[in-house]
Parts: C-alpha cells; sequence; structure tokens
C-alpha cells in the first residue's frame, strides 16, 4: 500500500466528515428535504436524471451543452486575453487603452450587465457566450499585464544586448517569462466563468447544468439542485486539473529556477 | 588623471611604471585616436526623495581595442550605472559616450553583456541560449548553428548543450551566459560584478576561462567588480572609482594577468609585487 | 499508517457527533407569542399594496413589523422553508410546490383571482392569431409561474403538442428586451411588461378565459404554519387587514388605484386599468374558495406539475385540504 501523507489523509478526512455529517444530519435530525435532501435521495435523483434525463435532455447533454458553452468562450478568452494583455504590459500605450475597461467592468457583477447583453445579442447562445467570456477576459487579462511588469528588466535589456527586436523581444521573451502568471490567470479566468455559467443560463435556456439547477430550485426540488451542484463541482476540479496539466507539460521549468 | 594616491601613499617603483603604454602582444594598441570608447564628461543624476542625487560626476577615459578594464569601487559608487550607460541601457544626464566615433543611443548588439545573475531563458535549452544572438540577427540556420558549437567548445559546455537551464550549476550559467554573449562578435564584452555571487573555486576557475578567452580572441572587456584581487587578477587597466557621486580616482595598467597567461605565473598572487598592489588600491578604496 | 487511519477515524467521529448535536439544538420549538413579524411581498397588485400604502401592517397588527420585497414565488417559498419570513405572498403555483414538496404551510388567504393582468401576447406580424399558430415559434414566459402553468393548460386544451413550440424560460424583463429584438413571437406574461407588449401584440388568450375552463390561477397569502398556529390573532389580524383593503378595490376603485400606484411608481390610469384585470373576493367568496375549490385547485397545479416531470409526486388531496384554510377568515369577518 502506498503511503499516504498527513496532508492527503487530512483531505480526504474532510471529505469523508462532510459526507458522514450530511448523513448524519439527514438521517436523525429531522431536517426538510428541502433544506438538505438526504445522500440517497440525492444519489436516486442522479440515477433517475442520468436514465431519463431532465426536462427533454440527458444529464450528458446538459452537461455537454454547458461545457461547450465554457469551452467555446474560454477559447475566445484564450485567444484575445492573452496577447492584449501581453502587449498592453509591453505597451504602456495599449495599457492606457484597454486597462479602463477592463478595471471598470471586472468589479460589476455580471447580472448587472447581463440584460444589457440580451438586449444587445438576443436570448440565444451569443449573449450567454458574451457574459462567460466577459466573465473569464478581465482576470487573464490582468495577470497577463502583471506577468509582463514583472519579468526582470535583465530580461529584456539582456535580448536587446543580444540583438533581439521588439517582436522577437515579445515572442521569444516577454511570452514565455510570462506564461507563469498567463496560467494563473487562465486557471482563475476558468472558476470564473463556471461561477457565471448558472447566470448565463438564466436567461432563455433550455438545457445546461446552470439552467438544470437553476429550473430545479423553481420547482424546489433540492435534491436534483444538490446533485447538480455536486456535478458542477466535481467537473470544476477536473476541467482545473486539465489546465494544471497543460501548465506543467508547458512551463516545464516551472518551480525550478 | 589624479596621481595623488601615489604621491600620498605609495612611492610607485619604476618597474611598474614601465609597464604604461606597453602593447600586450600586439592585442593592445593605446593610441590616441584609435580608442574604441571615448567616454566624455559623463554625468548621470536620478530624482532621489529629497531631490536630485548625482551617482557619476565628470567620467572621462577612453577604452582602447583589447583592453581588460577592471573597474573597482566601494558598492554603491555607480560603476553598475556606469556599465549601464556603456550597454545604452540609461542615457547620461550630461556628456557623451561614443563608440567608434558614434554616439551611444540604445542598446544594441554591438556591446555585449553579461548580468550578474545571468537572464538565461529557462524555456530555452543551453543551446538555444547559446544561439539566440544570431538567431534574431537573422544569421542563416547553418552558420549559427556552428557558431553555437563552436562557442558551447569555448566555454567547456559541449557535453551540457541539451539541459536545461535548471539543471545547470551557477557557474556553468555565468559560462553559458559569457558564451550567449560573445558569440555575436561584440566590439566589447560589458561584465557586470558576474562572478560575485560564485563560491570561490567556481570563481577561479571562470576567472582562468575569462582571462583565456580575451588573451585568444583579443575582446576588448569591461568588467565591473568589488574584488581587488579579482581585479589585479584579470585586469590589464584597472580603474577606481570614488564614492558618492562616482569619479575615477585611479587609472593604472597592471600585466599579472599577462604574466598568469604568458608565463604560466599561477602563484603571481602570492608575490610581493601583487601584494603592494592589493594593499594600495585596497587602502585607496578604503579611504572613500 | 495503522495510527494515523485510527486517528482520523477518531476525527470523523467526533466531528460528526458534533455537527449532528447542533442540528438537534437547532429546531426549538416556537411557543412564545411573536414580537416581530417578517412579511415577504411581490407587490401583486391587490389589497397588500392598500395595506402597505396605508401602513396598516405596522400599526394594527401590534408588532413590530418587517416587509421585505421579493421577485419571486421560488424566493419566497425558499426564504419560508428556511424561515426568515413568517408571511409570504405567492401565485397558486409557488403554493402548490410549497405544499407539495412539505413545507409546513398554511394558505389563509387568496388576493385576488387572476384574470386578464396575465395574458398571452402575440407579435403583430408573427403571424399568430389564435393557440393553434403558435406550433414552430419561441414563447417566453417566467417558468414555474402562474403565467407559465396557463400557457402549458393552454395548449393542453387545444390539444397543441408543447414540444411542437419553443419555449423559453424568461424574466419579465428580459421578456420585453427579446420581444423588441424579435427574438421571441409571443409571451405569456403579466404587467408592466404585459401592457407594454400589447402595444404591438394581440391578446391571443388569458387567464381570465382560462380560469372559465376550470384553469384558476390565484395570488395566495401563506404562513409558516408553526408561527399560525403561536399566533392565531396575528393571522386573523392579517385577514381583516386585507379585507378592508379589499373593500376598498371593490367599492372606491378610485382611492385603490391612487394608492397602488403610489406604492408601485406607475400611472394611476394604468393602476385603474390593472385593478380591473383581478378578481378581488369578499369575505364569503372568500371562505367558499378555501372551503371548497382551492384545495382541488392547488391539487391541480401540483398534478400538472408531476405530468411535467417538475416534481417528483404530489401528495393526496387531504394533503392540501389540511393546508388550505378558512378559519383566519371565519374569525376576521365575525
Amino acid at each position: 500500500m502506498k503511503k499516504w501523507s498527513t496532508e492527503r489523509i487530512l483531505t480526504v478526512g474532510t471529505v469523508v466528515v462532510v459526507f458522514v455529517v450530511w448523513f448524519l444530519v439527514t438521517a436523525i435530525g429531522n431536517v426538510s428535504e428541502t433544506i438538505i435532501p438526504s445522500p440517497a435521495s440525492v444519489w436516486e435523483s442522479f440515477v433517475d436524471v442520468a436514465k431519463d434525463g431532465y426536462k427533454g435532455h440527458t444529464l450528458l447533454q446538459h452537461l455537454a451543452t454547458s461545457l461547450q458553452r465554457l469551452v467555446i468562450a474560454y477559447l475566445l478568452v484564450v485567444v484575445t486575453a492573452v496577447p492584449l494583455g501581453l502587449l498592453s504590459g509591453y505597451n504602456s500605450k495599449i495599457r492606457a487603452i484597454l486597462e479602463p475597461i477592463v478595471e471598470f467592468y471586472r468589479p460589476l457583477p455580471p447580472l448587472a450587465y447581463y440584460t444589457i447583453l440580451v438586449l444587445w445579442m438576443g436570448i440565444d447562445e451569443g449573449s450567454k457566450l458574451a457574459l462567460l467570456y466577459l466573465a473569464g477576459f478581465a482576470p487573464v487579462y490582468i495577470s497577463c499585464v502583471a506577468g509582463v511588469i514583472r519579468i526582470k528588466e535583465d530580461y529584456i535589456n539582456g535580448a536587446k544586448t543580444l540583438g533581439a527586436n521588439k517582436w522577437q523581444i515579445f515572442f521569444y521573451v516577454i511570452f514565455p517569462a510570462a506564461l507563469t502568471d498567463v496560467f494563473t490567470g487562465l486557471r482563475t479566468a476558468l472558476g470564473v466563468e463556471y461561477t457565471t455559467l448558472v447566470a448565463a443560463e438564466m436567461v432563455a435556456a433550455t438545457a445546461g447544468m446552470g439552467w438544470l439547477v437553476l429550473d430545479a430550485s423553481n420547482y424546489l426540488r433540492s435534491d436534483i439542485v444538490f446533485m447538480g451542484v455536486i456535478i458542477m463541482g466535481i467537473t470544476g476540479i477536473l476541467l482545473d486539473r486539465i489546465i494544471r496539466f497543460v501548465e506543467g507539460k508547458v512551463i516545464h521549468w516551472k518551480g525550478r529556477s | 588623471m589624479s596621481d595623488t594616491w601615489k604621491e600620498k601613499l605609495y612611492e610607485p617603483s619604476d618597474e611598474l611604471i614601465s609597464v604604461e603604454n606597453v602593447n600586450f602582444k600586439g592585442q593592445e594598441s593605446r593610441v590616441e585616436g584609435e580608442e574604441l570608447i571615448s567616454i566624455n564628461n559623463v554625468d548621470l543624476s536620478y530624482t532621489g526623495n529629497t531631490g536630485p542625487i548625482k551617482a557619476l560626476e565628470n567620467i572621462n577615459f577612453n577604452i582602447f581595442p583589447g583592453e581588460f578594464i577592471c573597474v573597482l569601487g566601494p558598492s554603491g559608487c555607480g560603476k553598475s550605472t556606469l556599465l549601464k550607460i556603456l550597454a545604452g541601457f540609461i542615457q547620461p544626464t550630461a556628456g557623451s559616450v561614443k563608440l567608434d566615433g558614434e554616439e551611444i543611443k540604445g542598446t544594441d548588439w554591438h556591446r555585449g553583456v553579461v548580468f550578474q545573475n545571468p537572464p538565461l531563458y529557462e524555456w530555452f535549452s543551453v543551446r538555444t541560449n547559446v544561439a539566440f544572438g544570431p538567431k534574431m540577427r537573422g544569421v542563416p540556420k547553418e552558420e549559427y548553428e556552428k557558431l553555437t558549437e563552436e562557442y558551447l567548445e569555448k566555454v567547456n559546455l559541449s557535453e551540457f548543450a541539451d539541459k536545461k537551464i535548471y539543471e545547470l550549476s551557477g557557474g556553468m550559467k555565468q559560462r553559458v551566459s559569457i558564451a550567449r554573449a560573445l558569440i555575436n562578435n561584440p566590439e566589447i564584452l560589458l561584465m557586470d560584478e558576474p562572478f560575485g555571487a560564485l563560491d570561490a573555486l567556481t570563481r577561479e576557475s571562470v576567472q582562468d576561462l575569462t582571462r583565456k578567452i580575451w588573451w585568444e580572441t583579443g575582446k576588448t572587456i569591461f568588467f565591473i567588480t568589488h574584488d581587488v584581487e579579482e581585479a589585479l587578477l584579470l585586469a590589464s587597466r584597472v580603474i577606481v572609482l570614488s564614492r558618492h557621486p562616482g569619479k575615477v580616482i585611479e587609472d593604472i595598467q597592471v600585466n599579472f594577468s599577462r604574466q598568469i597567461i604568458e608565463e604560466g605565473a599561477t602563484d603571481i598572487k602570492f608575490s610581493p609585487e601583487f601584494y603592494k598592489y592589493r594593499e594600495q588600491l585596497l587602502r585607496l578604496i578604503n579611504s572613500q | 499508517m495503522k495510527k494515523k487511519f485510527l486517528k482520523l477515524a477518531a476525527v470523523v467521529l467526533t466531528l460528526s457527533l458534533t455537527a449532528s448535536a447542533f442540528t438537534g439544538c437547532g429546531k426549538k420549538k416556537e411557543t412564545g407569542k411573536a414580537t416581530k413579524v417578517t412579511i415577504g411581498t411581490l407587490d401583486l397588485v391587490n389589497g397588500d399594496l392598500i395595506a402597505q400604502y396605508e401602513k396598516w401592517y405596522e400599526t394594527e397588527l401590534g408588532v413590530e413589523v418587517n416587509i421585505i420585497k421579493f421577485d419571486s414565488g421560488k424566493d419566497i417559498n425558499s426564504a419560508i422553508a428556511s424561515g426568515s419570513i413568517d408571511f409570504g405572498q405567492e401565485g397558486t403555483s409557488p403554493a402548490a410546490l410549497a405544499i407539495a414538496n412539505g413545507l409546513d404551510v398554511q394558505v389563509f388567504w387568496i388576493g385576488d383571482i387572476i384574470g386578464e393582468a396575465e395574458t398571452l401576447v402575440a407579435k403583430n406580424g408573427s403571424g399568430i392569431s389564435s393557440l393553434k399558430d403558435l406550433e414552430g415559434k419561441k414563447i417566453g414566459t417566467p417558468f414555474a409561474s402562474t403565467a407559465h402553468y396557463s400557457l402549458l393548460n393552454a395548449l393542453k386544451l387545444e390539444g397543441i403538442d408543447e414540444n411542437s413550440i419553443e419555449i423559453l424560460d424568461l424574466q419579465p424583463d428580459d421578456i420585453y428586451a427579446a420581444w423588441q429584438r424579435g427574438d421571441i413571437d409571443a409571451a405569456y406574461v403579466w404587467h408592466p411588461v404585459l401592457a407594454k407588449l400589447l402595444e404591438d401584440g394581440t391578446a391571443i388568450t388569458d387567464s381570465a378565459q382560462l380560469a372559465q375552463k376550470g384553469i384558476v390561477t390565484a395570488d395566495t397569502n401563506i404562513v409558516r404554519r408553526e408561527f399560525a398556529e403561536a399566533n392565531p390573532e396575528i393571522v386573523t389580524k392579517f385577514v381583516e387587514l386585507q379585507l378592508k383593503a379589499n373593500d376598498v378595490i371593490n367599492n372606491d376603485s378610485d382611492k385603490a388605484a391612487e394608492q397602488i400606484a403610489s406604492v408601485l411608481e406607475i400611472e394611476k390610469t394604468d393602476a385603474a386599468e390593472q385593478i380591473t384585470q383581478f378578481e378581488y373576493l369578499t369575505a364569503e367568496e372568500e371562505i367558499d374558495y378555501l372551503e371548497n375549490s382551492f384545495a382541488e385547485t392547488l391539487k391541480n397545479t401540483a398534478d400538472f406539475l408531476v405530468e411535467q416531470k417538475s416534481i417528483k409526486s404530489a401528495p393526496d388531496l387531504e394533503t392540501f385540504q389540511d393546508k388550505v384554510t378558512a378559519e383566519y377568515v371565519k374569525a376576521a369577518s365575525k
């Protein structure tokens, strides 16, 4: 048997404690199913929804719909926020243009401007993707800017003394040197997009995990809400793991220099 | 130039003075008008909390081709600032610095720099780091690949060419850094306390390597250090800066480095002459 | 290794026991008289707004009163479930849900019967002139609301397969946005958005017509049973205020419109128009509804939600009868 570290035991222990407390509370606590559904009924609703689907879509379709929205918005963030953030860090003029916009909308709660997005882009995928995109853009942009600013001047000076021009410095020095921060931003963005997913699926969605949770809560189906939340939580962890895996592959030098 | 310390503290011996204006094995030419770099009336001030602070004042000297100049001075005397001006990272507040008669306006590859903490690119292998300069400058692939192997060989790193940067020791990193700067064949190599962070044994070996490269390539080297012994063991000329603001208070020629190379005088640092120079310079610096 | 796991087991056990002990004491029975009452309102156009305008709750209930505005019956249900509010106001759909999900509440008052105040409107030029024309179209309505319930029943009565229509879950202001952009062809919704939609839309059917066909939707007042049993006189007083308010609406609609307009900050003419689109009951009618048909109305609503697979199951009629009570209206009208 592999030796478990104390930390690992504590982590697993915490999960076990949460489950045991959940079980005990619902078994002996005399709590209404609406407030805390029992693990058994959550499991039942999981089996149910997995087998028969929820309101016209299977569980996998709900999950796939959400993931599709998430991934599309996320890719848009990657291809726009990363270059714009890096360029903003590199060139103070570009930063002067973009930063006030990002600083302005970043602290706004997504719901505050969602109605405007719906007015502009309609109730279909466009406004949902836009909401997720905006949610993810800010953290990536900001950490890219910070990542470039943090780069030691000698890195750039060194490249200049070796004969690299501005663009070469950007691609061969700035970009790789900022990668650690880029990935921090990307991980944060995934989390923020995930938390915005429920909001994004509030308007005129007919499928998606966020919508499933919202709709179930409309009908006080706490068992399905719990199930949905747990599935979203696990998916969130998995997505984060994927990014961390990619990060480890890309930044092979991380933590070793 | 100031002869004050010689007058006050030290009676210079004829032998030593005779070193002046000697061409080292044809590698140095100290002919006025043929200087590589001329530094004229350079001042540098920056704005501190309590108004402008002067870091360098009225710096005047020429650098001739093939010289190995070591700049000595107490910490905070602005010696690194002087190197930054030569590299083109910063502009002097007053005065001018010319390379081959042309004012230095910015940073380019004609002046290679070796930093104290080598900013090697961790995302590249040792080989790619060395090849960086010619690759960026658009040197044909075949050519820069050949050059890379050549310079890796020069710094004895051929067998580490495919290693990652984090796998190297401090001395190896500095050797990569030197190869990376030399491969561009710059007109001058600027070294900013490059061996300050290394342990004694490693330092000695990279010093030997640097001296050897200087001798073999005839490269002009401008080397900042706070270590008097290091300066004497490497330089053909030692310049001492004063503290706050940095002014040139001594500029002498020495030939210990040459003796080590030509005569294999590895124990020269135990010689009375060496000792004398060391003592004088130390006293000069400590009197600041 | 073994030791570590033993330790772990011990920690798990202790924490678990502590946690369950807490939940054990958490549920304390309400016995004493309330000194403070929290009322959840949706600002529905009925007696509640008159009472709010006149500050009757604050001055006549005899206890400290806290009024909280909610956006939907769903939120009222959550607040009731968590014990955050004592009284709540909601439509028949959320009320049926509350009972079906075992929330310990009593339905003690019908604020209004919904008439033309909830209407299915089709956008002019969308080619919809009857329910039959809806096939293949997009319709917006807030899910789990009375309007949603009415829409689905209207389709069912016409024998239209709801899967042939795209029904979208939109809150009223989003309905207005989607309507303006032409994203939806029709909507089943209430005021004030309804009035705006009617400016370039046509009414296809409404809740008054559906009520005639037996699909009754209404707005009700519910109370936490524990609170009601401990403080029956407050509930009775609450009903007295509603009766007094309904008197104003039914007998001096001009004054009622003015007061409602003032609370909602809308035009008096709009308020006056909206009042005509609801039915407000007298004490006798209330008692009749609450004693006879209302439990069935809620049961039908719940059954329909089961049919829709929105809830797992609906309890039997007795459960609904148990939760619907006329006793406070009776006490108040004595």
